[in-house]
C-alpha cells in the first residue's frame, strides 16, 4: 500500500484543510468581501486616504526599524545565550519568551508608565516614532532570538576556529563564517518579526498617543474606523497591511530557502 | 619548524585534562599523539594551535614563545576531525579563504588555489559545495585549505576517523607521502595504533593527561615503558607469569622440555591463526601463528603442546620478555 492510499493520510489532510479554513481562509475571505463591499473605487479611496497612508508609512517605518534592530540585537543575544556560560543563563533564556506570554496591553501600559508623561526616568517618548518602535521591538524580540538560536547551537565552533587558524580576525570570522551560516534563519526571523510588527496594536496604542496624521499606526486607525462603524474602510486598510505582511513573509522564506538549498 | 611545549596543564570544569606535559617535535617530523579517547590529545593539539587557552605551561614554535599569541598569528595549519568546511562557500572558495585573508591578489590567488586543488586531486570539483563532496574529498579539501597559507606546522585532529576502512588506508598513505614531500612538521592525533605505527616518525602516547612514553614506533612497540603502552600498542598475553606479545611465543612438540598446555580454542583470521591454550583453571595463553605454521602444526582443541618463547634463530622478532608481570 502506498502511503498516499492510507486512509489516515486523507484524514490528516482533511483535518488540516478544515482547520486552516476555519481559522485562516474563511476569515480572510470575509475580510476580502468586506473590503470590496462598496466596490473597487471605495476600497481604493479608503485604503489610500491621507490618514491611512500616513498611518501606513509610520507603521512600516517603525516595524522595519524594529525588525532590523532586533535582527542585530537578537543575534547578539542568541550568540551570548549559546556560547557563553554564566550564572542566570537559564533564567535569561526563559525570559526571552516573556513577550509572547505577556498580554500586549500589559506591555503597553508598562511602557506608558516607564516612558510616559509620568516617567520615573523623566523620559517621555509618547507620541514619537521612538516610543512606537520600542514597544514593537519588545513584542517581536522572541522571533529574532528564537530563529537564530538553534542554528547557532548546531553550528560547530570548528568552522570558526578553522577561519581563525587561517589568519582571520574575530570580526572577520563572524562576518565570513558565522553570519552566512545563520543568514537564512535570520532572514526568516526578521520577516516574521516585521510581519508581526505591522499588525501590532496592544503594546503600541498607549505610547503612540494615536494622533491622526502624526502618531497613529495602521492597526489603531483600523480600530478607529471600526468604532466609527466604517467596516468596509477598516477592512480595506487591514487588507493593505495583510498583503504587505504576506509579501514580506513569502520573500524572506523564498530567499532563505534558496540560501539554505545551496549549502545542502 | 620545531614545536615544543613545556609543562602544559589544562582543566575543564575542575577535571584535569592535561597534567603538565612536555615534549619537543623536531622540524620536518611527523609525530602521532596516540591515546584513548579522553586522554587529552585533541586538547593538546588545540592548545598548540592557540584555539584553547592553557592554564599553565609554555608553547614554542621554532624556539619562539607563542603561548600568548592568538591562533590567527601562529601560522599553523589545522585540520579538524569533522573537516569544518565553510558550507556556504564552494570548494575553491574554501581553499582560497586563507589567501583572501592575506590579501593575495586575485590572479595569483586563483593560480595558487588551482595548484593546491591539483595537489589534493580535486581539480574537477572546484565549483562544488562541501555537501556535494564525499568524506574523503572533504578531508582533502580541509587539507588543501590548511596548506594554502603555507603553514610552518600542520596539525591533524583524527583526520581519518570518520572515513570507511578502504578510503582511510588510501588517504593515510597519501597524506604520509605528501607530508614527506613537503617536509612540513606535522602532529597527528589518533586513537588508532595501527595508523600511528604506519605513518608516524615518532609516537607520543598519552593517557589520562600524561605522556606515558615517546619514541620511534618500532622502539616503543618492542620496549613499552608501561603496562598501558604495551597493551595499547597491541595485544599481550602471559606465560608463566611473564607478559609477551602473542607472536613472540611458539608451539612445540610435547617431547621438548618445558611447560605443556592444552589447546582450548583455535581462531583462524585469514593469514593469522590465534591459538588459546590453558591448564585447568589457570590463566590462558594466546599464541599467534602464521597460516603456514598452523598448517604445519595443525593444532586441535584438546591437544597438548609445549609453549615457549620463540628463539632468535626461528624468528626475527625479539625474544626477550616484553616486560615483567606485575602479578
Amino acid at each position: 500500500m502506498r502511503p498516499l492510499d492510507d486512509p489516515r493520510t486523507y484524514l490528516a489532510k482533511g483535518v488540516a484543510i478544515g482547520y486552516l479554513s476555519l481559522l485562516v481562509l474563511i476569515p480572510m475571505a470575509a475580510l476580502l468581501n468586506n473590503a470590496f463591499s462598496h466596490g473597487l473605487g471605495a476600497f481604493w479611496s479608503a485604503a489610500t486616504s491621507t490618514e491611512s497612508l500616513d498611518a501606513l508609512k509610520l507603521t512600516v517605518a517603525c516595524s522595519l526599524f524594529a525588525a532590523l534592530f532586533n535582527a542585530a540585537a537578537g543575534t547578539a543575544t542568541a550568540y551570548v545565550l549559546v556560547r557563553d556560560r554564566f550564572l542566570g543563563r537559564g533564567v535569561l533564556n526563559a525570559i526571552i519568551d516573556l513577550p509572547f506570554a505577556l498580554p500586549t496591553v500589559v506591555a503597553g501600559v508598562t511602557f506608558y508608565t516607564l516612558y510616559g508623561p509620568h516617567s520615573p526616568f523623566h523620559l517621555n517618548i509618547t507620541g514619537t516614532w521612538v516610543g512606537i518602535t520600542v514597544a514593537i521591538m519588545f513584542v517581536t524580540l522572541p522571533f529574532s532570538v528564537r530563529a537564530v538560536q538553534p542554528v547557532l547551537e548546531s553550528l560547530t565552533i570548528d568552522a570558526e576556529d578553522a577561519a581563525a587558524t587561517l589568519g582571520a580576525s574575530p570580526w572577520r570570522v563572524f562576518r565570513t563564517v558565522t553570519l552566512p551560516a545563520i543568514l537564512p534563519s535570520l532572514l526568516t526571523g526578521t520577516g516574521l518579526a516585521f510581519a508581526r510588527a505591522l499588525g501590532e496594536y496592544g503594546s503600541v496604542v498607549f505610547i503612540s498617543n494615536n494622533l491622526p496624521y502624526h502618531s497613529e499606526v495602521s492597526s489603531s486607525y483600523v480600530y478607529s474606523l471600526v468604532s466609527q462603524g466604517n467596516d468596509s474602510g477598516a477592512a480595506a486598510v487591514a487588507l493593505f497591511l495583510l498583503v504587505g505582511a504576506l509579501a514580506v513573509l513569502i520573500t524572506t522564506n523564498v530567499v532563505a530557502r534558496r540560501l539554505a538549498l545551496r549549502r545542502g | 619548524m620545531a614545536v615544543s611545549y613545556n609543562g602544559v596543564t589544562k582543566s575543564f570544569r575542575g577535571r584535569l585534562v592535561l597534567d603538565g606535559i612536555s615534549d619537543v617535535v623536531n622540524e620536518g617530523e611527523l609525530t602521532a599523539l596516540l591515546g584513548p579517547s579522553g586522554s587529552g590529545k585533541s586538547t593538546l593539539l588545540k592548545i598548540i594551535a592557540g584555539l584553547i587557552p592553557l592554564d599553565s605551561g609554555r608553547v614554542s614554535l621554532a624556539g619562539k614563545d607563542v603561548t600568548n599569541t592568538p591562533a590567527r598569528d601562529r601560522h599553523i595549519g589545522f585540520c579538524f576531525q569533522d573537516y569544518a568546511p565553510f558550507r556556504h562557500l564552494s570548494l575553491r572558495e574554501n581553499v582560497a579563504y586563507g589567501l583572501k585573508v592575506q590579501h593575495v591578489a586575485r590572479a595569483q590567488r586563483r593560480e595558487q588555489v588551482d595548484e593546491l586543488l591539483r595537489l589534493v586531486r580535486l581539480e574537477e570539483f572546484a565549483e562544488q559545495y562541501p555537501h556535494q563532496l564525499s568524506g574523503g574529498q572533504r578531508q582533502r579539501m580541509a587539507l588543501a585549505r590548511a596548506l594554502a597559507i603555507k603553514p610552518d606546522v600542520l596539525l591533524l585532529d583524527e583526520p581519518f576517523a570518520a572515513l570507511d576502512a578502504q578510503v582511510r588506508a588510501e588517504l593515510r598513505s597519501w597524506v604520509h607521502s605528501l607530508q614527506q614531500e613537503l617536509g612540513i612538521t606535522t602532529i597527528l592525533v589518533t586513537h588508532d595504533q595501527v595508523e600511528a605505527m604506519e605513518i608516524a616518525d615518532r609516537l607520543v602516547i598519552l593517557n589520562a593527561g600524561k605522556i606515558e612514553q615517546a619514541g620511534r614506533p618500532s622502539f616503543v612497540y618492542d620496549h613499552p615503558a608501561t603496562e598501558f603502552v604495551a597493551s595499547f600498542l597491541g595485544p599481550i598475553t602471559s606465560l608463566g607469569g611473564i607478559s609477551y606479545r602473542p607472536h613472540e611465543l611458539e608451539l612445540v612438540s610435547t617431547n621438548e622440555p618445558g611447560e605443556t598446555l592444552e589447546v582450548r580454542e583455535v581462531v583462524r583470521l585469514g593469514f593469522e591463526v590465534r591459538v588459546i591454550l590453558g591448564e585447568g583453571e589457570g590463566p590462558t595463553t594466546w599464541v599467534q601463528l602464521t597460516h603456514d605454521q598452523a598448517k604445519h602444526l595443525n593444532p586441535r582443541v584438546g591437544e597438548r603442546f609445549g609453549v615457549r618463547v620463540r628463539s632468535l634463530k626461528s624468528s626475527s622478532s625479539q625474544s626477550s620478555p616484553t616486560r615483567e608481570s606485575t602479578r
